[in-house]
């Protein structure tokens, strides 16, 4: 045994010494931020890739000289990773969110955000900001601001030249827009495509539906959470329409992000969508022709979809200094700085008439495309989203994909999708 | 030496009935030992049953996330009973678990079989090719079998219709998505099994072939009368391994109808509609309902599963 205790006791001084260092391991990764290095004030971003300037956030420390900002890019389950660090009172200083119905869930829990109203700052730059879009970052009574706004996603018409040409119809974007100024000229207009050149107008019906429905005033919900989407006409008229291209043929069935859809954008296989300012950089990726696609207004009226908010969380130790940053890095100068390089369509009107943003498209045969953009940035009358929106509109999208792809009943479809979405609300709700 | 040696062999028996006193003294006489196993209980504790015993608190609650829990008993259980949803998502995950487990395991035990045959060449590189798929990266595998699968521009129904077959909407419809997935699975796991059988082959004597050969049995004889029965425990070990993963079909889904589950839901299956009802809907409370739910359909299928295999091991 003499000769065996040593080892032994080297052995156990090896194991302790294992796990103190992985439990220090552990408590070590837990708490990061909030400490400050040296003298600076260190404060935490969280954003996604492409969703703020890098060189921006860079600069962000010449601004503020006594600050460390640790910009942070977080990848896969954003919203996850955001909702498990604020239930673990641990959250980034700043964060941005993404409007995709995940704003109206933390307008609902707002309570996990300063108020940015307090702050003198931000209650002077409020009307620097287009009023539908600082609201939909406010509770209905607009008495708390969670968040302010970075981009927005003003829809405009994209159509091929080329076909157009081809269908008889104008191709000057003034005529365009002057041409197919409703739905019904719109569909008129497909119709002569089709009689003409047999080419489907649309790429799908959905954007058809989801175009549609955002031009609207009211969605799925009113603003005391109560469900509408069974009888509101908005809702009805979309999906009618969706339904009538599906019947007249007059969809190509490609849905957007595939490779489907860029195989049918660069070979001609549709010849109109209307899109958010952000579908420019899929356009250019996807068929690389240059001067053939151009930009007109939507028919039927401008409509948003989409853009991202910076907030400011309850964890934060510094939150009239984060709030600034925020302010500062959103400013009309910035927002208009990001458009050209990232795509972000700038929520401050001041930034549409800067000469950097109204610089002659050669990808749209030499178009200032931002006169058509900024028009439906301004014109936009937004209705009221609810945390529970983008829940029912995967449900409505989903049927109305069978109506296209697998030729259901229009009529069935309609009813289940009432159906399954009173059923997963009875989830929520419960 | 062997007196010096008894300490330990008293500390270590464990012949005695233990009274609780006894096992708390043996703890601490080799606690260095429990030390090093340690790890692996405090890491399970926490990241296993912690969140086991979690789930079933959750499921009692609604709870988005960050909003206070609610208590509401049974109501998650009651709804998920009536959910046509879960049901189809039970139906889907059946269709697919059969549609890829059969041709699947035929597959790799007819590539296992060549592979052990005498007259193929290089079979390092065949084993590590058959095996390459089980190792590819989830994007890289999603981006190519979306472009494979594509309707009007997929690479699939171009060499079909070379064959004067119809474009088949493979993403689309039900059905037809259905195989795209199993044809997915079969694709990533074929030559995983394939080296299980190559391994129980490997241990198949060679001399019941040569006895074999000389009495003038041909390859296909041998490979029925021979390498089938004495492979019978290897075959039930992969059944069972495949039944166990093959109701917990995510992946293949996820990746394939972008999280989706397809327009009609036809690649819903039970963990898919878990993952998207908990963190896309964030239903904390309900997904974790359909995670018991899950736990008991797994129960019963493998219970049923093994109580099969045991009757026809028997014969």
């Amino acid at each position: 045994m003499r000769i065996l205790r040593p080892s032994f006791k080297q052995l156990r001084l090896a194991s302790i010494t294992a796990i103190l260092g992985l439990s220090a391991a552990l408590t070590g990764c837990a708490q990061s931020s909030g400490a400050s290095s040296g003298k600076k004030i260190v404060i935490t971003l969280w954003y996604w890739a492409d969703s703020l300037s890098p060189q921006q956030l860079n600069d962000v420390s010449k601004a503020f000289p006594n600050v460390q900002l640790k910009a942070e890019v977080i990848g896969g389950n954003f919203e996850e990773k955001l909702i498990s660090s604020m239930y673990a009172d641990d959250a980034p200083d700043i964060t941005a969110i993404n409007s995709d119905n995940f704003v109206a869930t933390m307008v609902h829990d707002h309570d996990q955000f300063v108020n940015l109203l307090k702050f003198p700052e931000v209650r002077a730059a409020k009307k620097d900001y287009l009023s539908w879009k600082w609201n939909l970052a406010s509770t209905p009574d607009g008495s708390y601001q969670v968040a302010i706004p970075i981009d927005t996603g003003p829809t405009v018409l994209y159509y091929n030249t080329k076909l157009f040409k081809e269908a008889g119809l104008p191709t000057d974007p003034a005529q365009v827009s002057a041409k197919l100024k409703t739905w019904s000229d719109y569909m008129a207009a497909a119709v002569q495509m089709k009689q003409k050149i047999n080419v489907p107008m649309f790429d799908n019906v959905y954007t058809v539906y989801e175009a549609a429905l955002d031009q609207g005033k009211q969605y799925y919900f009113n603003s005391n959470l109560q469900p509408i989407y069974a009888h509101n006409p908005v809702v009805k008229n979309a999906w009618n329409l969706a339904v009538k291209v599906h019947q007249d043929g007059l969809a190509e069935n490609v849905s957007q992000w595939t490779t489907a859809w860029s195989a049918a954008a660069a070979h001609d296989g549709f010849a109109s969508f209307i899109g958010a300012s952000w579908m420019v950089p899929q356009l250019e990726q996807s068929d690389p022709r240059q001067g053939v696609w151009k930009v007109a207004a939507a028919p039927g009226g401008p409509s948003d979809q989409g853009g991202s908010f910076l907030g400011v969380t309850k964890d934060s130790k510094h939150p009239e200094l984060a709030a600034k940053i925020a302010l500062w890095l959103m400013s009309p100068k910035h927002q208009a700085e990001t458009y050209p390089s990232l795509g972000l369509y700038p929520s401050t009107p001041a930034s549409y008439k800067m000469p950097i943003m109204n610089k002659p498209s050669k990808y749209f045969g030499g178009e200032d495309i931002n006169t058509y953009l900024s028009a439906s940035a301004k014109g936009i009358k937004m209705g009221f989203e609810s945390p529970y929106d983008n829940t029912v509109d995967t449900i409505f999208s989903n049927q109305l994909s069978l109506v296209a792809l697998s030729n259901k009943n229009p009529q069935t479809a309609w009813n289940d999708a009432i159906q399954q979405a009173n059923q997963q609300l009875a989830r929520v709700l419960a | 030496m062997s007196k010096s040696l008894l300490p330990i062999q008293q500390g270590g028996h464990a012949y005695r009935p233990a009274k609780k006193s006894d096992t708390w003294k043996r703890v601490k006489e080799n606690k260095s030992i429990y030390l090093f196993i340690a790890p692996f209980f405090i890491l399970f504790a926490i990241f296993g049953l912690f969140p086991i015993i979690f789930s079933l608190f959750l499921s009692l609650h609604v709870w988005d996330g960050l909003s206070p829990m609610k208590y509401v008993g049974l109501k998650n259980f009651e709804l998920l009973i009536t959910d046509t949803e879960f049901w189809d998502s039970v139906k889907n995950t059946f269709i697919i678990w059969f549609e890829s487990t059969v041709p699947m395991l035929f597959f790799a035990l007819i590539i296992a079989f060549f592979l052990n045959s005498a007259f193929v060449k290089l079979k390092g590189f065949w084993r590590f090719t058959f095996f390459l798929p089980n190792i590819t990266s989830i994007v890289a595998e999603a981006v190519l079998f979306s472009a494979f699968f594509n309707t009007k521009f997929g690479i699939l129904n171009f060499f079909l219709g070379k064959f004067g077959i119809h474009a088949i909407d493979w993403l689309d419809v039900n059905g037809w998505l259905q195989v795209a997935i199993a044809i997915l699975i079969i694709w990533r796991w074929t030559g995983y099994n394939a080296i299980i059988y190559l391994a129980g082959l490997q241990a198949i004597p060679t001399d019941l072939y040569e006895a074999a050969r000389i009495d003038g049995a041909s390859t296909v004889q041998i490979f029925f009368r021979i390498t089938i029965p004495l492979l019978r425990p290897i075959i039930f070990f992969t059944v069972i391994m495949s039944t166990i993963g093959g109701m917990q079909i995510f992946t293949e889904p996820q990746i394939l109808t972008n999280g989706t589950g397809g327009p009609g839901l036809g690649g819903n299956t039970m963990v898919l509609y878990l993952y998207n009802q908990a963190f896309s809907n964030h239903l904390f409370g309900y997904g974790s309902a359909i995670g018991w739910a899950l736990f008991i359909i797994i129960l019963v299928f493998s219970l049923l599963n093994s109580w099969v295999v045991q009757r026809i091991a028997k014969q």
